[in-house]
C-alpha cells in the first residue's frame, strides 16, 4: 500500500514537473499572472509596456486585448464631404483574422500579403520592434547568435542564412514544392510541408508569419533568458511550437518541419 | 531580384562614408518632372471636382539620374559605372526642402536616400559623425534646410547641414527611449515623438531642450505615438498610434480635439502613421491598414480619402510616412511598394493645368 502511495506521488509528482516544464508561455488573456507581451491592454501585468488604465468613458478601449492588432468593424463611416456619393465604403482589408483571403493565383500582387500584414503594421521600427519586421521581406540579415541560447542547427546566423531572414507571405502548394525539388542546390534538403500540427500554412496556403511564431500565446515553454544582457528576454518569441520543451529543440523542430538545413551557407541561391 | 538581394547584403558595408555623393559632375540638367503624363487620376471622381491629383512615383536613383548621353556612355565603357546605386528598401518617412531636395528615411537599408530633383543627383547619408545609422525611422528640415533624422535603434536623433555634414545629438536629460516623428514648426521649434516614453520632447530654435509636450493630463495619455506635425498657427498634430486617433494640441500643449476613431470605414483608422497638412490647413493622415491617406478638415470631419491595396498609381501596400511641400505636393512613403507617391492638391478656386 505504501509503494503504491509512494508511486502514485512520484507519479503525481513527475507529472506536476512534466506540466511545469512543458507549459507555454502566458496566453494573451491571462490577467492574473500577465506577462505576454501582446496584450497591450491597460489589464496586462508584468510587462513593460501597457496602455494606461482607462479614466474617462474614451479610453475604455485601454482595457480591450485585442483592439490593438483587430479592428472592430465600426458600421457609422463618416460622410466624405468632398465625395458624397461614397460614404458608405469599409477599408480594413485585413481588420478580422477570419476573413478569408484566397489569392493564390499568380495575379496576386506582392508580399505581404494575409495576416502578415497585421504583424508588419506594427512592427515597422517605431510602434513595436528596434528593428523592423521588414527586414524578413528584405533579406536583411539579422544575427540572432550573439548571447543566444538558442544554439541549434536553425540559429538564424549571418555566416548560414547568407540572405538572412525567411520570407513570407508565399504560396506553398504542390507546384511549389515540386519546383524546388526540382531544384539541384535544394533538391538535398528534403523540402516537403509541415506535419506538426501547429506549423500551418494559413487558408491559401501561403507561409505566413503565424506560420512559425502564435502572436497570441509562446508555446515554448523556456521562456525567458536568465543572463545578462538578454535577461528577460523571451527565447524563440512567440514560438508556435513547444513540444520540446527546450527553446532550442523547439526552434529546430519547427524549421526541420519543411526542410533541413545543411550547416554550410543556406538557402544556397 | 538576385542583384537587389545582394545590395541589401552588403550595404551596410558598402555606406562607410558619411555622405557618398557620386554623379556631381551632371551639369545643366532639366529638373526632374513631377507628373507622370501617362497616368491621369484625381480624386474624388467627376463630376465632383478634382481636390488630389496623382503626379508620379519614385522608386529609386533610376528615376532621379539623367538619362545619359553618348559621352557618358563611352566614358563609362573605359570607367565603368561609377554610380552607387542603393534602391528604396523600406521608405519610412519622407521630407523635402525648400530647394526641391527630397530625404527619405529607410529603415531596413540603415541610410537616408537623399534625392535632388532640380540637379537630378542622388546621396545617401549612412553615418552621423562616427556612428553608422542604424534605424532612420523620420526625417525633417528646419527653416535653414538643416536636417534631423531620428534613429529607433540607436534611440539617437541627429542633425546634419544641409550639405549633409554632421552637427550634433539633439538628446533630451533622460535620452530617447524610441525616437520617432519629428515636426519644425514656423517658430523654429522642434518635436520629436519619443514612442515608448508616450510623450513628445520639444527642443527650441537653438536646440535647447524646452521640455515634454503636451501637457500630461490623466485619461489623455499618449500610448505609443508615432508621428507629428505643425500647422502655421502652431498647433501640433500628434498621431496616438495604439489609441487610433489624431490629437490635436495647441501650441502651449492643450489638448483641442481628436481627429478619427478605431474602425475600418471612412473617419477610423486601424494603423494610423505619418500626418501632415495642407496650405488650407487640412489634415492628412495615413494608415497603413487602410492603405490610404484620408484627409480631414481641422475640425476632425473627413473630406476625403485616397487609396486602396495594391501596387498601382495611387494604390498602396503598408504605407507609413507623409510630407506636403509648401507648394503642396503630397509625398507618401508607400513602404512595402517600395517607392514614394507624390500627389497634388488642389486648391479651391486656384487655376490648374
Amino acid at each position: 500500500m505504501n509503494n503504491l502511495i509512494r508511486f502514485a506521488g512520484v507519479t503525481l509528482l513527475l507529472w506536476g514537473i512534466a506540466t511545469t516544464v512543458s507549459a507555454a508561455g502566458p496566453k494573451i488573456s491571462d490577467l492574473v499572472t500577465g506577462g505576454n507581451k501582446h496584450n497591450l491592454s491597460s489589464l496586462n501585468k508584468n510587462v513593460t509596456y501597457q496602455a494606461q488604465p482607462p479614466v474617462a468613458y474614451e479610453d475604455e478601449h485601454n482595457t480591450e486585448i485585442c483592439i490593438f492588432c483587430h479592428t472592430p468593424h465600426r458600421a457609422a463611416p463618416q460622410t466624405t464631404l468632398w465625395n458624397r456619393s461614397n460614404p458608405s465604403a469599409t477599408f480594413g482589408r485585413y481588420s478580422s483574422s477570419t476573413l478569408i483571403i484566397r489569392r493564390t493565383s499568380a495575379a496576386q500582387f506582392g508580399e505581404p500579403n494575409g495576416s502578415s500584414r497585421l504583424c508588419l503594421s506594427c512592427h515597422d521600427g517605431v510602434t513595436a520592434g528596434g528593428v523592423s519586421l521588414g527586414a524578413i521581406l528584405n533579406h536583411q540579415t539579422i544575427n540572432m547568435g550573439v548571447n543566444d541560447r538558442i544554439t541549434g542547427i536553425a540559429l538564424f546566423d549571418a555566416n548560414k542564412i547568407k540572405f538572412g531572414h525567411h520570407p513570407v507571405s508565399f504560396v506553398y502548394d504542390n507546384a511549389v514544392l515540386n519546383a524546388i525539388q526540382a531544384d539541384p542546390e535544394k533538391a538535398t534538403q528534403n523540402y516537403r510541408f509541415p506535419s506538426i500540427p501547429q506549423v500551418k500554412l494559413d487558408v491559401a496556403k501561403r507561409m505566413q508569419c503565424t506560420t512559425c511564431h502564435n502572436p497570441h500565446q509562446n508555446q515554448s515553454s523556456e521562456d525567458t533568458y536568465l543572463t545578462p544582457p538578454n535577461v528577460g528576454r523571451k527565447i524563440a518569441p512567440f514560438w508556435v511550437y513547444g513540444g520540446a520543451a527546450n527553446a532550442t529543440s523547439d526552434h529546430d523542430a519547427v524549421c526541420l518541419d519543411c526542410h533541413n538545413i545543411p550547416t554550410t551557407s543556406f538557402p544556397l541561391q | 531580384m538576385p542583384e537587389r538581394k545582394k545590395y541589401c547584403h552588403t550595404v551596410r558595408l558598402v555606406v562607410v562614408c558619411c555622405v557618398v555623393v557620386l554623379c556631381s559632375a551632371c551639369s545643366s540638367v532639366e529638373p526632374i518632372l513631377l507628373r507622370d503624363q501617362s497616368v491621369n487620376l484625381v480624386w474624388p471622381q467627376p463630376p465632383d471636382p478634382p481636390r488630389i491629383k496623382y503626379l508620379r512615383d519614385v522608386k529609386g536613383p533610376e528615376d532621379i539620374y539623367p538619362e545619359k548621353n553618348k559621352f557618358q556612355k563611352i566614358t563609362e565603357m573605359v570607367t565603368g559605372d561609377n554610380r552607387l546605386i542603393l534602391e528604396l528598401l523600406t521608405p519610412y518617412s519622407v521630407a523635402s526642402n525648400s530647394k526641391g531636395v527630397i530625404y527619405i528615411a529607410d529603415t531596413t537599408m540603415g541610410v537616408v536616400h537623399r534625392y535632388d530633383l532640380v540637379e537630378r543627383d542622388v546621396s545617401y547619408i549612412g553615418r552621423a559623425g562616427d556612428e553608422q545609422l542604424s534605424s532612420p525611422v523620420a526625417v525633417a528640415l528646419d527653416l535653414e534646410d538643416n536636417l534631423y533624422i531620428s534613429d529607433s535603434v540607436l534611440n539617437k536623433v541627429f542633425k546634419f547641414k544641409k550639405d549633409g555634414e554632421f552637427v550634433k545629438e539633439l538628446t533630451p536629460p533622460a535620452g530617447f527611449k524610441r525616437p520617432g516623428g519629428i515636426a519644425v514648426n514656423s517658430a523654429g521649434e522642434k518635436f520629436v515623438v519619443d514612442a515608448l516614453a508616450d510623450i513628445l520632447h520639444k527642443f527650441n530654435a537653438n536646440d535647447l531642450y524646452e521640455g515634454e509636450f503636451p501637457q500630461r493630463l490623466p485619461g489623455e495619455e499618449l500610448n505609443t505615438p508615432s508621428f507629428v506635425a505643425t500647422d502655421r498657427s502652431g498647433n501640433v498634430y500628434v498621431t496616438d498610434a495604439m489609441n487610433f486617433t489624431v490629437k490635436k494640441y495647441s501650441a502651449d500643449g492643450k489638448l483641442m480635439n481628436r481627429i478619427g476613431e478605431v474602425g475600418d470605414v471612412p473617419g477610423t483608422f486601424a494603423r494610423p502613421k505619418g500626418v501632415a497638412l495642407d496650405s488650407d490647413g487640412h489634415v492628412y493622415v495615413v494608415d497603413a491598414n487602410h492603405n490610404n491617406f484620408q484627409i480631414f478638415n481641422g475640425e476632425g470631419q473627413l473630406l476625403l480619402y485616397v487609396g486602396s491595396n495594391g501596387e498601382r498609381p495611387g494604390e498602396f501596400s503598408l504605407p507609413s510616412g507623409i510630407f506636403i511641400d509648401n507648394q503642396d505636393r503630397i509625398f507618401v512613403a508607400d513602404t512595402f511598394n517600395r517607392r514614394i507617391q507624390v500627389f497634388q492638391y488642389l486648391r479651391a478656386g486656384a487655376k490648374h493645368e
